[in-house]
């Protein structure tokens, strides 16, 4: 008799279906709903499960993880709209400066509302809010790219470093892991800042510096458990370097919580870019920051209530965006622990 | 269990020091000197005599190690050392500051806690009901406002709004000040405080709450997949009992993990809460001092806000040890 | 003697995205009491549905029909009130993975005593009481101490046993066990089976075993269902499905088990090709793909084989069974040509 266990259990390890496998045999299938393709096969029996989702995907022809992990995306309706919000900010924060006039040009109507010449109305110094704010939202999302970028590559790379080399390796990294997540992070930011001073570049680097603990964690997780898998140990008995173990093995693997946890992050970077600059320790004005705006508005809000609600709007925005793409990744990719 | 708790204290006890002194290297190694900043005050340019006299009368100018030395001596002996502008000693800001702080967060984590899990619990329960997409839409666009806009906004309404308008006494709340400071029980606060302290309250519990809404709800949906549910249920267990014996503790688990993590972001909440409502709370100081570059403020205080959130994580994690016997007992991973 | 369970016609589907999967389709068993049913099957046979559908344990998203007579009593038609008052306490359920099977917060003594609770008006103590005693029988030492161990702190056969105590701590009149033994360590499973088979004899309570391994049945089961792609291709007593197979799936099962009374070179002979999917079977007898027998004249490729009765007793659901059973071709399947 064919030995489905077996088979199958290889399967879930390195096909390409990682992902529905996984839910298909009763793991949690991580944050939101289930489809009823899913809970009907988790009624079955694991054994049963396996076997079902393999006849599932003879159906048609078969579809590689990207295809599969879209196919579920776009089912998503949350996902989709946290897409087309990041879509249309991020084409605003692009040809923005084509379309608004300089955000720190000063004319004589202060705090004006809102009108067909100043569409968000202006601010305190007579400045154009609907310019300040298309601005912010260039700033707001260099500083959630760039803090991103910086936090994913110290992150992935001292979760490798920990996750391959394990040993003493493994043991100082993580103990710096723990102290630094022991420090709450606006408080670390905050010392950040006191010591290297105010401005977009310390913003970065103190953003960066505070988030790449999760990324860490999640990309060493990932090493320990490609490390000991056999197809790993097959490849290094017969002497594939290790570059390209890592490179072929290991990455693939971590790929998938990396990409939920760089979604998420940016929006985690762009809501702490806020915080910072509202309690004054981010960019120095007269740089167009959402955070400065609304510290800027708080005392003329009963007579102009507009300066705080569309840099608070866009920042909302942003943030939401970013957060119900990261969600619809995990669901779509199927990660548990990002 | 006793030898988890003595081993968790330890690790506190190292988190504690290694994050006091990576605190303090990052102070005072930096580019420029404290005697620079406090001699130049904000325009930098400084007479460089001045700044000499400073950094020894200070003692910046002896070698790092046997400043680390005398931080680190003050420090075990409880002494979290004095402002060089005001020669405000942290001790005294905390005796002033931090039981405000203390309670606002203490209420804020008894709100989370009661309406997070339980709206998250409801949700799961009647999955996909109008209440369930509408707790989840709620939660989600909730953890994408800024404390600080949220905080705007609720003193607008409720503090300025509501008076303007004559709205009932229930749904006003004081937008200035923070009360007459009166306490039962050092943490119960009476009527007229209570009115002071609602909207930070509300304010910092919101996000957190959101956040666990969501986790309960993801995790209660998980628990109710698992293999021994269905035992449960083929034992002829009512669904009533299901729910509550098997489903809940076990869903529990990693919502108390959550909620020990989320005292790190909660923290940071309080920060701008008390920012916002110009609190007289540890978190305001921490940021008017880092405004200022007053290191010694601002390394203090932060060592009294690592202690605190060190402290908490311990009780969650020995609370989790209490839920989760693999945990308790040292067994494999759950 | 009237069966204590009768299955017949039993059909489930679950609504899925892609279309509804049939998952079992007409299914036809019965099992008397103190006997011992083999259903035997491959990973999506259909068999675990069919064991969960008896105790209405399947999500919403299933849908159930046929009819399950339980001595005299349908139980498709019983409100849920009913089925919690079967469920463990006349029809008990063992499952595949004791680890997982068992609340990890729970201590095992407390899960027993919670199954003895909720069916006996018992005073805590005498629940425990029950427990320890439960332990014992299934031969676990140190039951006084055990019973107020959590499940991780049991080996894995020694969890398999907890859960027997557990459900025969009722006294069901029929036990079902899914795949009892598939996850437990080779070693064990014979002993875990053995003691399963042996305390059930002496309480003279009925067991459906579900494997997917034949070799199992073998030695402890009174009959067998051979099931394939959610219906019932064979059934009848072990002795006649192993001496002379009726269906060439089954035919195809046992030439892949070691035998011990044949030729001991000749080679296992797997079954080519794959289970069938679900969401779309084929079309005829499901089997056809991968049947060496399959003719386009017989009707195989197209018109859905009934289980007809080739033996007395012995039934099977093939287009070829009378020509394949007198010409002995099916006792030759695997053997070398």
């Amino acid at each position: 008799m064919v030995d489905e266990r077996d088979q199958s259990g290889r399967n879930i390890v390195n096909g390409p279906d990682e992902g529905p496998m996984r839910a298909l045999r009763g793991d949690p299938a991580g944050y939101g709903e289930l489809s009823a393709q899913q809970s009907a096969a988790l009624a079955l029996s694991e054994l049963e499960a396996t076997a079902l989702d393999a006849s599932l995907e003879d159906v048609g022809p078969s579809r590689s993880l990207g295809t599969d992990a879209w196919r579920r995306f776009r089912r998503n309706k949350l996902a989709i709209a946290g897409l087309v919000i990041v879509g249309m900010l991020v084409a605003l924060g692009l040809i923005g400066p084509f379309l608004v006039q300089n955000p720190s040009f000063q004319t004589q109507a202060v705090r004006e509302s809102p009108t067909n010449q100043h569409w968000f109305g202006t601010d305190q110094l007579g400045q154009d809010e609907f310019a300040r704010v298309v601005y912010g939202v260039r700033l707001s999302l260099y500083i959630g790219f760039m803090v991103t970028l910086v936090e994913t590559v110290i992150g992935v790379l001292v979760g490798a470093l920990s996750g391959w080399f394990r040993g003493w390796t493994d043991t100082i990294l993580m103990r710096l892991v723990d102290v630094l997540l022991g420090i709450p992070y606006l408080v670390l930011a905050l010392a950040l800042v006191t010591a290297i001073g105010r401005g977009v570049t310390a913003v970065v680097v103190t953003l960066a510096v505070t988030a790449w603990l999760q990324t860490a964690r999640t990309v060493r997780a990932g090493f320990l458990t490609v490390r000991d898998l056999e197809y790993v140990d097959a490849a290094r008995t017969t002497g594939v370097p290790t570059y390209r173990i890592i490179w072929r093995h290991v990455l693939p693997n971590v790929f998938q919580p990396v990409v939920v946890l760089v979604a998420v992050g940016i929006g985690s970077a762009i809501l702490a870019e806020a915080a910072l600059s509202f309690l004054g320790v981010g960019p120095v004005p007269p740089t167009a920051s959402l955070g400065l705006m609304i510290a800027g508005s708080r005392d003329y809000f009963t007579e102009a209530p507009h300066l705080l609600l569309f840099p608070g709007l866009a920042i909302v925005a942003l943030v939401l965006g970013f957060l119900l793409v990261g969600d619809g990744l995990r669901d779509a990719l199927d990660v548990k622990d990002a | 269990m006793i030898s988890y708790i003595l081993r968790r204290m330890l690790q506190l006890v190292f988190v504690l020091w290694a994050g006091a002194t990576l605190l303090f290297f990052l102070l005072f190694t930096l580019p420029n000197s404290p005697g620079e900043l406090i001699a130049g005050g904000a325009n930098r340019s400084a007479n460089p005599v001045v700044v000499k006299n400073v950094n020894h009368k200070l003692g910046f100018d002896r070698p790092i190690y046997v400043q680390y030395g005398k931080f680190m001596a003050r420090t075990v002996r409880g002494d979290l050392g004095e402002s060089y502008r005001t020669h405000e000693k942290v001790n005294d800001i905390l005796k002033e500051r931090a039981p405000l702080s203390l309670r606002i967060a203490f209420w804020a984590i008894v709100i989370e806690i009661l309406v997070g899990v339980s709206s998250g619990v409801l949700s799961a329960r009647r999955r996909n009901s109008f209440a369930d997409t509408a707790t989840t839409l709620v939660a989600v666009v909730a953890s994408a406002i800024p404390v600080f806009v949220l905080a705007y906004l609720m003193k607008q309404v409720t503090g300025v709004y509501a008076y303007q308008h004559n709205w009932p006494g229930w749904m006003r709340f004081p937008a200035l000040g923070f009360g007459p400071n009166e306490w039962y029980l050092w943490i119960i606060p009476s009527w007229e405080q209570l009115r002071y302290l609602a909207q930070p309250v509300i304010v910092l519990a919101s996000v957190s709450t959101a956040i666990l809404a969501r986790i309960t709800r993801t995790s209660m949906l998980e628990s109710l997949r698992l293999d021994h549910v269905r035992t449960a249920r083929a034992k002829g267990l009512s669904e009533k009992k299901v729910i509550r014996r098997h489903v809940l503790r076990n869903a529990m688990i990693p919502v108390v993990t959550i909620i020990g993590i989320d005292f790190g972001t909660a923290a940071g909440a309080a920060i701008l809460t008390e920012f916002s409502f110009n609190l007289p709370g540890v978190g305001s100081k921490i940021v008017t001092a880092a405004s200022q570059r007053d290191l010694p403020i601002v390394l203090g205080l932060s060592i009294f806000v690592m202690a605190v959130y060190g402290v908490a994580s311990l009780l969650v994690d020995i609370s989790y040890a209490f839920l989760d016997p693999r945990i308790r007992l040292g067994g494999e991973d759950g | 003697m009237d069966p204590l369970l009768d299955v017949k016609g039993l059909t489930v589907g679950f609504g899925t995205d892609d279309g509804v999967v049939q998952a079992v389709r007409g299914v036809d068993f019965e099992v008397r009491s103190g006997e011992i049913l083999a259903i035997v099957g491959e990973s999506g046979s259909g068999k675990s549905v069919t064991a969960m559908s008896l105790l209405k344990l399947l999500p919403p998203s299933a849908t159930i029909e046929g009819s399950v007579d339980w001595a005299g009593e349908s139980l498709l038609d019983a409100s849920e009130q009913r089925m919690q008052a079967v469920r463990g306490n006349e029809i008990a359920m063992i499952f595949q993975d004791p680890l997982s099977a068992l609340n990890p917060v729970y201590k095992v003594g407390q899960q027993i005593a919670e199954m003895v609770h909720s069916h006996r008006k018992v005073s805590k103590a005498d629940a425990r009481a029950r427990a320890v005693e439960m332990l014992t029988q299934v031969g676990i030492p140190q039951p006084e101490k055990r019973v107020n161990q959590f499940p991780h702190e049991f080996s894995g056969g020694m969890r398999q046993r907890a859960m027997i105590a557990m459900g025969l701590s009722c006294e069901p009149r029929l036990i079902v066990a899914d795949e009892p033994t598939t996850a437990l360590d080779v070693t064990v499973q014979a002993q875990v089976l053995d003691l399963l088979v042996d305390l059930c004899h002496r309480l003279s309570t009925a067991v459906i075993l579900i494997t997917h391994d034949l070799g199992v049945v073998a030695g402890i089961a009174d009959r067998v269902t051979v099931m394939y792609a959610g219906r019932v291709v064979e059934s009848g007593s072990v002795d006649d499905v192993f001496d002379a197979t009726a269906h060439p799936y089954t035919a195809g099962l046992l030439s892949s088990l070691p035998r011990l009374d044949g030729d001991v070179a000749a080679p296992l002979v797997p079954i080519a090709g794959q289970p069938p999917s679900m969401l779309n079977p084929p079309s005829g007898c499901s089997f056809h793909p991968r049947c060496p027998f399959a003719k386009e004249e017989a009707g195989c490729m197209t018109i859905v084989p009934t289980l007809d009765e080739r033996r007395p007793g012995q039934l099977s659901a093939c287009h070829r069974a009378p020509e394949l059973i007198e010409t002995g071709a099916l006792l030759r399947v695997g053997a070398p040509a």
